[in-house]
């Protein structure tokens, strides 16, 4: 931006009082808007230390209440589980839609997907979760009738992620080079050959880093998981079923903090300290990947 | 999928032309003949398909080269397809089960539900005033709180905060708005309601509440203020990223003129550039408006829960979206009062589906295609 080209002398008070009051009114506004974010990470390490160590991360809740022994190892096994088996649901069918909307992108049927594809990006997580319940665990009426199970829960968040996946795939797609798809289909590759052999290994950075995105925003969801699992004190032997729940450390750090006892409010803090780090490690890795492909992007010209 | 095996045979065929003694690189048929399907497999017998001279070339060939799309081609774009429909099906799924399911309480209640203040399971009377009223209580406060800020840190880092602030406090503040939801809500509950119960409600009972009933309150630190404030927080990103992002394409021209026309910085800023991008901002707010209204576990940490509309600042009350949370699950026992949470959860549903249109089509027509959305609430 450009210095302040005035000489200063020219204006009037009111002015040069207004304009240094208008500038340091944004830096307030700024200091208000990163202290309480970057508050939120000290205060979940200050006030969670006590319980930290790395036998929190590797061992079992114990005790009564359940979970003033122990560390949050269930949290974590069954946070794990409940991301592979959404990944599992989204993975494939997100860059399937991806592919659609890239390959297609101009049609009718194709601008409604696109459509309805961002406006699942905006639902909230709570009728997520009702669907979920309804779809996957309710014992009455239509659905797969599993029960509070992990299985429930992880095609939930394997739901949210679906549209995620679908638009990042979509975007990295296109930013493959036009020239390179018009180059194979000129040489007679088939549409198939060229999806399989060019625009995906093209866009492979960017579809990884859309399955990252749509995991980092499952990995903190806790409302779908009140509706379709609950909580696990240990680590369940089948996924499906009334004894199917998976432990999670949103749900954990919930049930934690809702309890009346300061050992656990401990427990939750140094749990929700582990989840945030977690969160903002995957996010870290995703920018680098996006900064490395673009760097790579712009080598190769 | 196999690559194209007819074209294959042609070669082959070509070929043998070749290699029977025939002096030119020509294959002695006429290209056309080649160029046609020559096995007549997709209905064209070998009579039919030797057009009469005369006709251009070109027509010729893209006949040809649509029969020989035909199958292979079509079929993959066929399966593609597929994918999408798993897009609309999921769609027409959370629409679906959300009317079914609440049409119970559509049914017997009607219009008169949205303005219906009681909620009582035992006598089977259900309204949704109170938890709408609650809903765009906590959304309310945490707008006021955020947008201002929001607005004001994204011009800070736009044009007064030194060139190497400004890429990683951004990346920061992108990254930090990340953290989950329910971490915002321990965060309440361990710090922010005491902060509130200790210092500040009663700071606001003192001075602002003597005057107005509505500051006024018994300080207890949960409440609409408390879950308002955090939900402004974790909007504050959101809101701000996407209104840096049109600041950007505020024209380098635009600026320098008024500059050159005398303004000082801060006229230059407030003036030129911040006009320049009210629609960014309104679809920064609208982005916001549908991440707000859609938080759940931050708020039912800290909303206090209790089913009443709130007069003042300071009293509790309760959201849709964390009525739905709290006491779902023991709500599926009764068909009429699962299907009277269903259809609160139908009304944020709607809303949140409007809203997300709304900004969805403003943002695309300033940022075309990349749309800066967030899955609402945890």
């Amino acid at each position: 931006m450009a210095e302040n080209p005035l000489p200063e002398k020219g204006l009037s008070a009111y002015r040069k009082v207004r304009n240094a009051l208008l500038g340091s009114l944004t830096a307030v506004a700024f200091i208000l808007a990163v202290t309480p974010l970057l508050a939120i990470v000290y205060v979940a390490y200050d006030r969670g230390k006590a319980a930290l160590s790395l036998a929190f991360l590797t061992t079992m809740p114990g005790g009564f209440p359940v979970g003033i022994e122990g560390g949050i190892a269930n949290g974590i096994a069954g946070s794990l589980i409940l991301i592979f088996i959404a990944s599992l649901l989204s993975v494939p069918v997100g860059i399937w839609a991806g592919l659609y909307l890239w390959d297609q992108s101009h049609t009718r049927l194709a601008k409604i997907t696109r459509l309805l594809s961002d406006l699942l990006l905006g639902v909230p997580s709570v009728i997520w979760g009702v669907v979920g319940f309804f779809v996957f665990s309710t014992n009455t009426g239509f659905g797969f009738h599993w029960g509070f199970s992990g299985l429930a829960a992880g095609l939930t968040l394997g739901f949210i992620m679906i549209p995620i996946v679908t638009r990042v795939t979509e975007q990295a797609l296109r930013d493959v080079p036009r020239s390179y798809i018009e180059g194979a289909l000129a040489l007679g590759a088939s549409r198939f050959q060229v999806v399989r052999g060019l625009a995906i290994p093209a866009a492979i950075t960017g579809i990884g880093t859309g399955i990252l995105l749509g995991v980092l925003n499952v990995l903190g969801q806790t409302a779908p998981l009140v509706f379709t699992n609950y909580y696990n004190t240990g680590i369940p032997k089948s996924l499906v079923g009334s004894n199917g729940s998976v432990g999670d450390l949103a749900m954990q750090i919930f049930i934690y903090i809702h309890e009346p006892s300061k050992e656990l409010h401990v427990k939750a803090m140094a749990a929700a300290l582990v989840l945030t780090v977690i969160v903002l490690l995957l996010d870290m890795g995703i920018r680098l990947l996006a900064w490395g492909s673009r760097k790579y992007a712009q080598r190769m010209g | 999928m196999e690559p194209d095996m007819r074209a294959q045979g042609e070669t082959g065929e070509a070929g043998q032309v070749l290699v029977s003694g025939k002096e030119s690189h020509f294959p002695v048929v006429p290209p056309r003949i080649l160029l046609t399907d020559q096995e007549g497999t997709y209905g064209a017998s070998e009579g039919e398909s030797l057009n009469p001279e005369g006709e251009s070339i070109l027509k010729d060939l893209r006949e040809t080269s649509q029969v020989r799309i035909h199958r292979s081609e079509r079929l993959f774009q066929g399966t593609l397809r597929i994918g999408g429909l798993f897009v609309l099906a999921l769609f027409a799924t959370v629409l679906g089960v959300s009317i079914v399911e609440a049409w119970p309480s559509i049914e017997k209640f009607g219009w008169s539900f949205l303005w219906t203040s009681t909620w009582n399971p035992h006598r089977q009377i259900f309204g949704a005033w109170t938890y709408i009223v609650g809903t765009f209580w906590v959304t309310g406060i945490a707008l006021l709180f955020a947008i201002p800020i929001a607005i004001l840190s994204s011009l800070f880092l736009s044009d007064y905060s030194p060139k190497w602030l400004v890429g990683g406090v951004s990346t920061l503040m992108e990254m930090l708005a990340g953290i989950p939801s329910i971490v915002f809500g321990a965060f309440g509950i361990i710090f922010m309601v005491p902060l509130l119960r200790d210092h500040v409600e009663p700071f606001l009972s003192d001075t602002l509440g003597k005057h107005w009933d509505f500051f006024n309150g018994d300080s207890m630190g949960y409440g609409i203020l408390a879950a308002g404030l955090v939900v402004g927080i974790m909007v504050i990103p959101l809101v701000a990223t996407v209104t840096r992002d049109s600041l950007v394409m505020v024209p380098r021209e635009t600026v320098e003129a008024a500059y050159a026309l005398g303004s000082t910085k801060a006229e230059t800023v407030f003036f030129v550039k911040l006009p320049a991008v009210v629609p960014g901002i309104t679809g920064a707010v609208i982005l916001g408006f549908g991440r707000a209204i859609g938080e759940t576990m931050a708020v039912l940490l800290l909303i206090g829960n209790q089913a009443s509309i709130p007069t003042s600042i300071q009293d509790v009350g309760y959201t849709i979206s964390s009525l739905l949370a709290n006491t779902f699950t023991y709500a599926v026992i009764d068909p009429l009062y699962a299907a009277a949470e269903i259809e609160l959860g139908l009304i944020l549903l709607v809303i949140s589906l409007v809203v997300n249109t709304l900004g969805r089509e403003l943002l695309m027509k300033l940022m075309g295609g990349r749309l800066a959305g967030s899955v609402g609430g945890g």
